[in-house]
């Protein structure tokens, strides 16, 4: 049958189109195999290819699933699960025969679409995701319709999509949440994500300088802080080795402190990317742990899982330090040999009987006299790496500056510690917040003075622009080529568009993506509901099924609408056929139908016996038969209508 | 399923409609399609897997996905309510051949897609543009002479995405008639059949008439007797008309007809009617208390077959 022909090509293109984001992600094999097996289903229906036996079929899913175990073998999780569901896919089609087969290929085909969303969630694949939604409903109901054209179906497969949206915003909304996973999510996402580690070593922040990729959004309810004063904690380290900083110490987690927004506190909003570790980037210095936080003794933050997906949090920060308590002797540790000029260097600020201000002050004066250039290329340094950088090389970045800050004073007996996280970010003119990038990442210190841990950023001083401008005014570009106006206006107009994006993805992470059970509750609670008491759990059932209610309630409505302004055609026409002849004194009687009418005019008036014999049987086939022409029957009565008598 | 005849009785009740009709809420009924159930438990695999990877958007579709198939049984409502059912009729057959069905329906209102009419195992397909109408033919197989009531009617559809059937079932006050399976007869053993030559109610009144000409058509006529090759050049029906110089008439009797059972004997009656008839022949029919007199055309045939079809049954 040819109809079975074409609708096995509609549901294989709808197929294609929901599989098309799996073909880069699938291992090689399995996307030759997927298309190879389509390409020979469609010879089937085309060109009569025989069907492959059952035992060819049988051992073809053997192998593939073999192939599968051993490529995914232990770790076998979503990739193997997709790489599974695509040779399924492929296998089914070749033996696709029945109309009940095209129905299971378009099911597995949703299935497909849904399973894209564990890989990316980003604004242009949900789109394309609801678009081929759209598809695989349009193909099911190009299935059922008996419709040899497409158009129609398509609208139908559209109508039921904008028609359900509402429906399932509601349900998105009111269906509770869970916290967390039923089972253990396989961890595959250890790969590709950048950011940093839980060390800070010679080049380990240069790295990131390159990478335009975001690591968190800030959205401040009042205005944004002055960049210069930006600094994301996210990261204390207290130990040195002589080559790294680590963190060794225990961090004590002391009480999260809730309630009221303390004197002088900035509130924000934080929405981090994954990084799948467990830091909370936060704006100097975070004072409330929001919930699922902990808030540590050095005042960072954690999160109690690792940040797998993205997140938001609701933080609060003050820009002064709170007092501290005295810091034991493992914040002025240093290893027991190596760098002799630095300690020399250290040694004598102490003698002089400097102050620790005084100390921080002379070290911040021979990084800023000591002909020190910034540059993210300062080259391999091996051994006794602080004296090579401050007396040898003086060539480095934020974390060869941080390092060597750090290690004098200590050396000088001050407690200090290295603090890594962001500087700076990118405000968003079109969203109104604020884009810290991978490339703002940043390394600085913190000194023990007075009863409080400060920042001093020996950065700030060799590189003053570093602060204001960030890191791209030292990203070498292209060898000092400049370049024309047009091309910078035309990269002008890009960044614009680049804002613009991204203000959408942002707005789609925060309302979509970011809908996480903290926040259905904030939700109910905003509503007057508690759920965890019986009452509030009843509202929001009723709410629920009003909302439901209302919903199918319009859509039954729409759809039994009967449009009488749509009359059929074929009547209207005819009536104003009727309607003229009755003019001229040839009313057509209440029991007589179009044949009779018409004999009865062509005895009457034998000049008119032809046009209206030939309406009065294309009339009949229209209305009685359910075909005819109507293009034809228009044109008969329009020339009735024409005539002069 | 087998019922308790009260129930069944009760349900067809319900079913019972009066013609012309329009089908509404109290004769649609909707349940999920097989399809439907297994969507169904893909849609929980779908929500399964949402929950564990705390995913947003795998939850959006998959909500989305459930919104499309419940608003797909609102479809399959709106399909089918609505539509009109104008006229049902049912044409004679000779027993054991299907009886034709034809029903009306009007499409009210909105277009009508993929729509299945059933009874018993006959089955047909059709789709209505808004406010059209169509003819549909169904082969209704017939078992027994007599009155042939016409059984439990489905109006059903999968439309949009099969995944919910609505349908319909009625009762329509259509009842049709079958002849009684007529026994083949051919002019060589008619005398046979009907004794020795012209006694009793057989007489040979005159030979049959030969064709000679046409003249405009009468009602009586019989549409066996137009001349279609003469209406067709326009201006009204003509009828065939056959000299009668020569007509002849034939009575067939009950009971001077050689048959070995009751029921054989009206089969034999039925194919001496069909035969006559297929000849043009004027004849009559005299049965147990009752004469048909002679006449001819398709209103006499079927006046025979149907006084032979509501015989009595057994003797």
């Amino acid at each position: 049958m040819i109809h079975d022909k074409r609708r096995f090509s509609v549901t294989l293109l709808a197929l294609a189109l929901a599989f098309a984001p799996h073909l880069p992600r699938v291992p090689l094999f399995v996307g030759v195999f997927v298309c190879a097996a389509w390409g020979y289903a469609l010879g089937m229906q085309y060109r009569g290819w025989p069907v492959p036996s059952r035992w060819l079929r049988v051992i073809l899913a053997l192998c593939c699933l073999a192939l599968v175990l051993f490529t995914h073998g232990r770790s076998f999780g979503r990739d193997a699960g997709v790489a599974l569901l695509s040779l399924m896919l492929g296998l089914k089609a070749v033996e696709s025969k029945s109309v009940r087969d095209m129905l299971a290929l378009l099911f597995l085909a949703y299935f497909v679409v849904v399973t894209n969303v564990l890989y990316s969630q980003t604004l242009v694949m949900s789109a394309y995701m609801f678009f081929s939604v759209m598809a695989v409903t349009a193909a099911l109901v190009h299935l059922h319709s008996g419709e040899s054209r497409l158009l129609p179906d398509l609208r139908r497969g559209g109508l039921l999509l904008v028609q359900a949206l509402p429906l399932a915003l509601l349900l998105f909304v009111f269906f509770p949440r869970l916290q967390g996973a039923l089972w253990g999510v396989h961890d595959e996402r250890d790969e590709g994500v950048s950011g940093f580690s839980e060390t800070l070593e010679p080049g380990s922040v240069a790295s990131l300088s390159l990478s335009r990729e975001v690591a968190f959004r800030v959205d401040f309810p009042g205005s944004i802080p002055d960049r210069d004063s930006l600094y994301w904690r996210g990261l204390v380290l207290d130990s040195f080795d002589g080559l790294t900083w680590s963190r060794d110490l225990p961090a004590e987690v002391t009480a999260p402190r809730g309630g009221a927004l303390p004197e002088g506190g900035v509130p924000y909003t934080m929405t981090m990317e994954p990084h799948n570790r467990e830091w909370v980037f936060a704006l100097d210095l975070p004072v409330l742990a929001p919930r699922g936080t902990v808030l540590r003794s050095d005042q960072t933050l954690a999160s109690l899982r690792m940040v797998r997906s993205r997140v938001r949090f609701e933080l609060v920060s003050v820009p002064t330090p709170g007092s501290a308590p005295v810091p034991g002797p493992p914040w002025t540790a240093l290893p027991d040999g190596g760098n002799p000029k630095a300690r020399a260097l250290a040694t004598q600020w102490r003698e002089a009987g400097l102050s620790s201000e005084g100390t921080v002050a002379a070290a911040l004066e021979f990084f800023r006299e000591g002909g020190f250039v910034y540059s993210l290329r300062p080259g391999a340094m091996d051994q006794d790496i602080v004296d090579q950088f401050l007396f040898a090389t003086r060539l480095g970045y934020c974390e060869h500056y941080s390092s060597a800050m750090a290690f004098l004073l200590r050396a000088a007996g001050i407690p200090a510690r290295v603090v890594v996280g962001y500087q700076g970010g990118e405000v968003n003119p079109m969203g109104g917040y604020l884009i810290v990038r991978q490339s703002d990442a940043h390394a600085w210190v913190e000194v023990w003075i007075d009863g409080r841990w400060l920042r001093v950023d020996p950065t700030s001083v060799v590189a003053p622009q570093r602060l204001v401008t960030g890191v791209e005014t030292f990203v070498p570009q292209g060898r000092g080529v400049v370049l024309p106006e047009g091309v910078r206006a035309l990269r002008k107009v890009g960044r614009f568009f680049q804002l613009g994006w991204d203000a959408a993805n942002n707005s789609w992470n925060q309302w979509v993506l970011g809908f996480s059970h903290e926040r259905q509750r904030g939700l109910w609670e905003r509503l007057g509901l508690d759920p965890a008491t019986r009452a509030g759990a009843g509202k929001l059932a009723v709410i629920l099924a009003v909302g439901l209610c209302t919903v199918l309630g319009v859509v039954v409505g729409f759809m039994l609408r009967a449009r009488r302004d749509r009359r059929d055609p074929v009547v209207s026409l005819y009536a104003r056929f009727c309607r003229k002849l009755e003019k001229q004194g040839l009313p057509r009687g209440p029991a007589e139908g179009p044949r009779d009418f018409a004999r009865r005019i062509g005895t009457l008036r034998p000049d008119l016996a032809q046009p209206v014999g030939d309406i009065a049987e294309g009339y009949m086939a229209l209305r009685y038969s359910g075909r005819g022409d109507l293009a034809a029957f228009k044109r008969l009565i329009d020339e009735f209508m024409g005539r002069k008598n | 399923m087998v019922l308790p005849r009260f129930i069944r009785n009760l349900i067809l009740a319900r079913q019972r409609a009066d013609l012309p009709l329009r089908l509404n809420r109290r004769r649609i009924y909707i349940l999920p399609t097989r399809a439907g159930t297994v969507f169904a438990f893909f849609l929980l695999a779908m929500l399964i897997a949402a929950i564990n990877y705390t995913n947003n958007l795998a939850f959006l579709l998959t909500f989305l996905l459930g919104s499309i198939s419940i608003l797909s049984a609102i479809h399959a409502y709106a399909n089918l309510a609505g539509l009109e059912v104008e006229a049902g009729r049912l044409f004679p057959a000779y027993c054991l051949d299907d009886a034709r069905l034809q029903l009306f329906f009007r499409a009210a209102g909105r277009e009508r897609r993929r729509l299945c009419v059933r009874i018993g195992a006959a089955e047909a397909e059709f789709s209505l543009h808004a406010g059209a109408g169509l003819e549909m033919d169904l082969s209704v197989p017939t078992s027994k002479r007599g009155l042939l009531p016409l059984g439990q009617v489905v109006i059903s559809t999968r439309y949009p995405l099969g995944l919910f059937r609505a349908w319909s079932p009625l009762v329509l006050p259509v009842t049709g008639l079958v002849y009684p399976r007529p026994l083949a007869v051919d002019r060589m053993d008619r005398h046979q059949l009907l004794g020795d030559g012209d006694e009793g109610g057989l007489g040979i009144v005159s030979q049959s008439g030969e064709f000679g000409g046409v003249r405009p058509y009468r009602p009586e006529d019989g549409m066996s007797r137009v001349s279609w090759k003469a209406s067709a050049r326009g201006a009204g029906l003509f009828s065939k008309e056959f000299r009668s110089g020569v007509a002849r008439t034939l009575v067939f009797d009950w009971d001077e007809v050689r048959a070995s059972g009751y029921e054989e004997r009206i089969s034999l009656l039925a194919g001496l009617v069909r035969e006559a008839e297929r000849e043009g022949i004027s004849y009559g029919l005299r049965l147990p208390g009752l004469m048909i007199e002679p006449g001819s055309g398709a209103g006499q045939a079927h006046r025979c077959l149907e006084a032979l079809a509501l015989l009595p049954e057994g003797a």
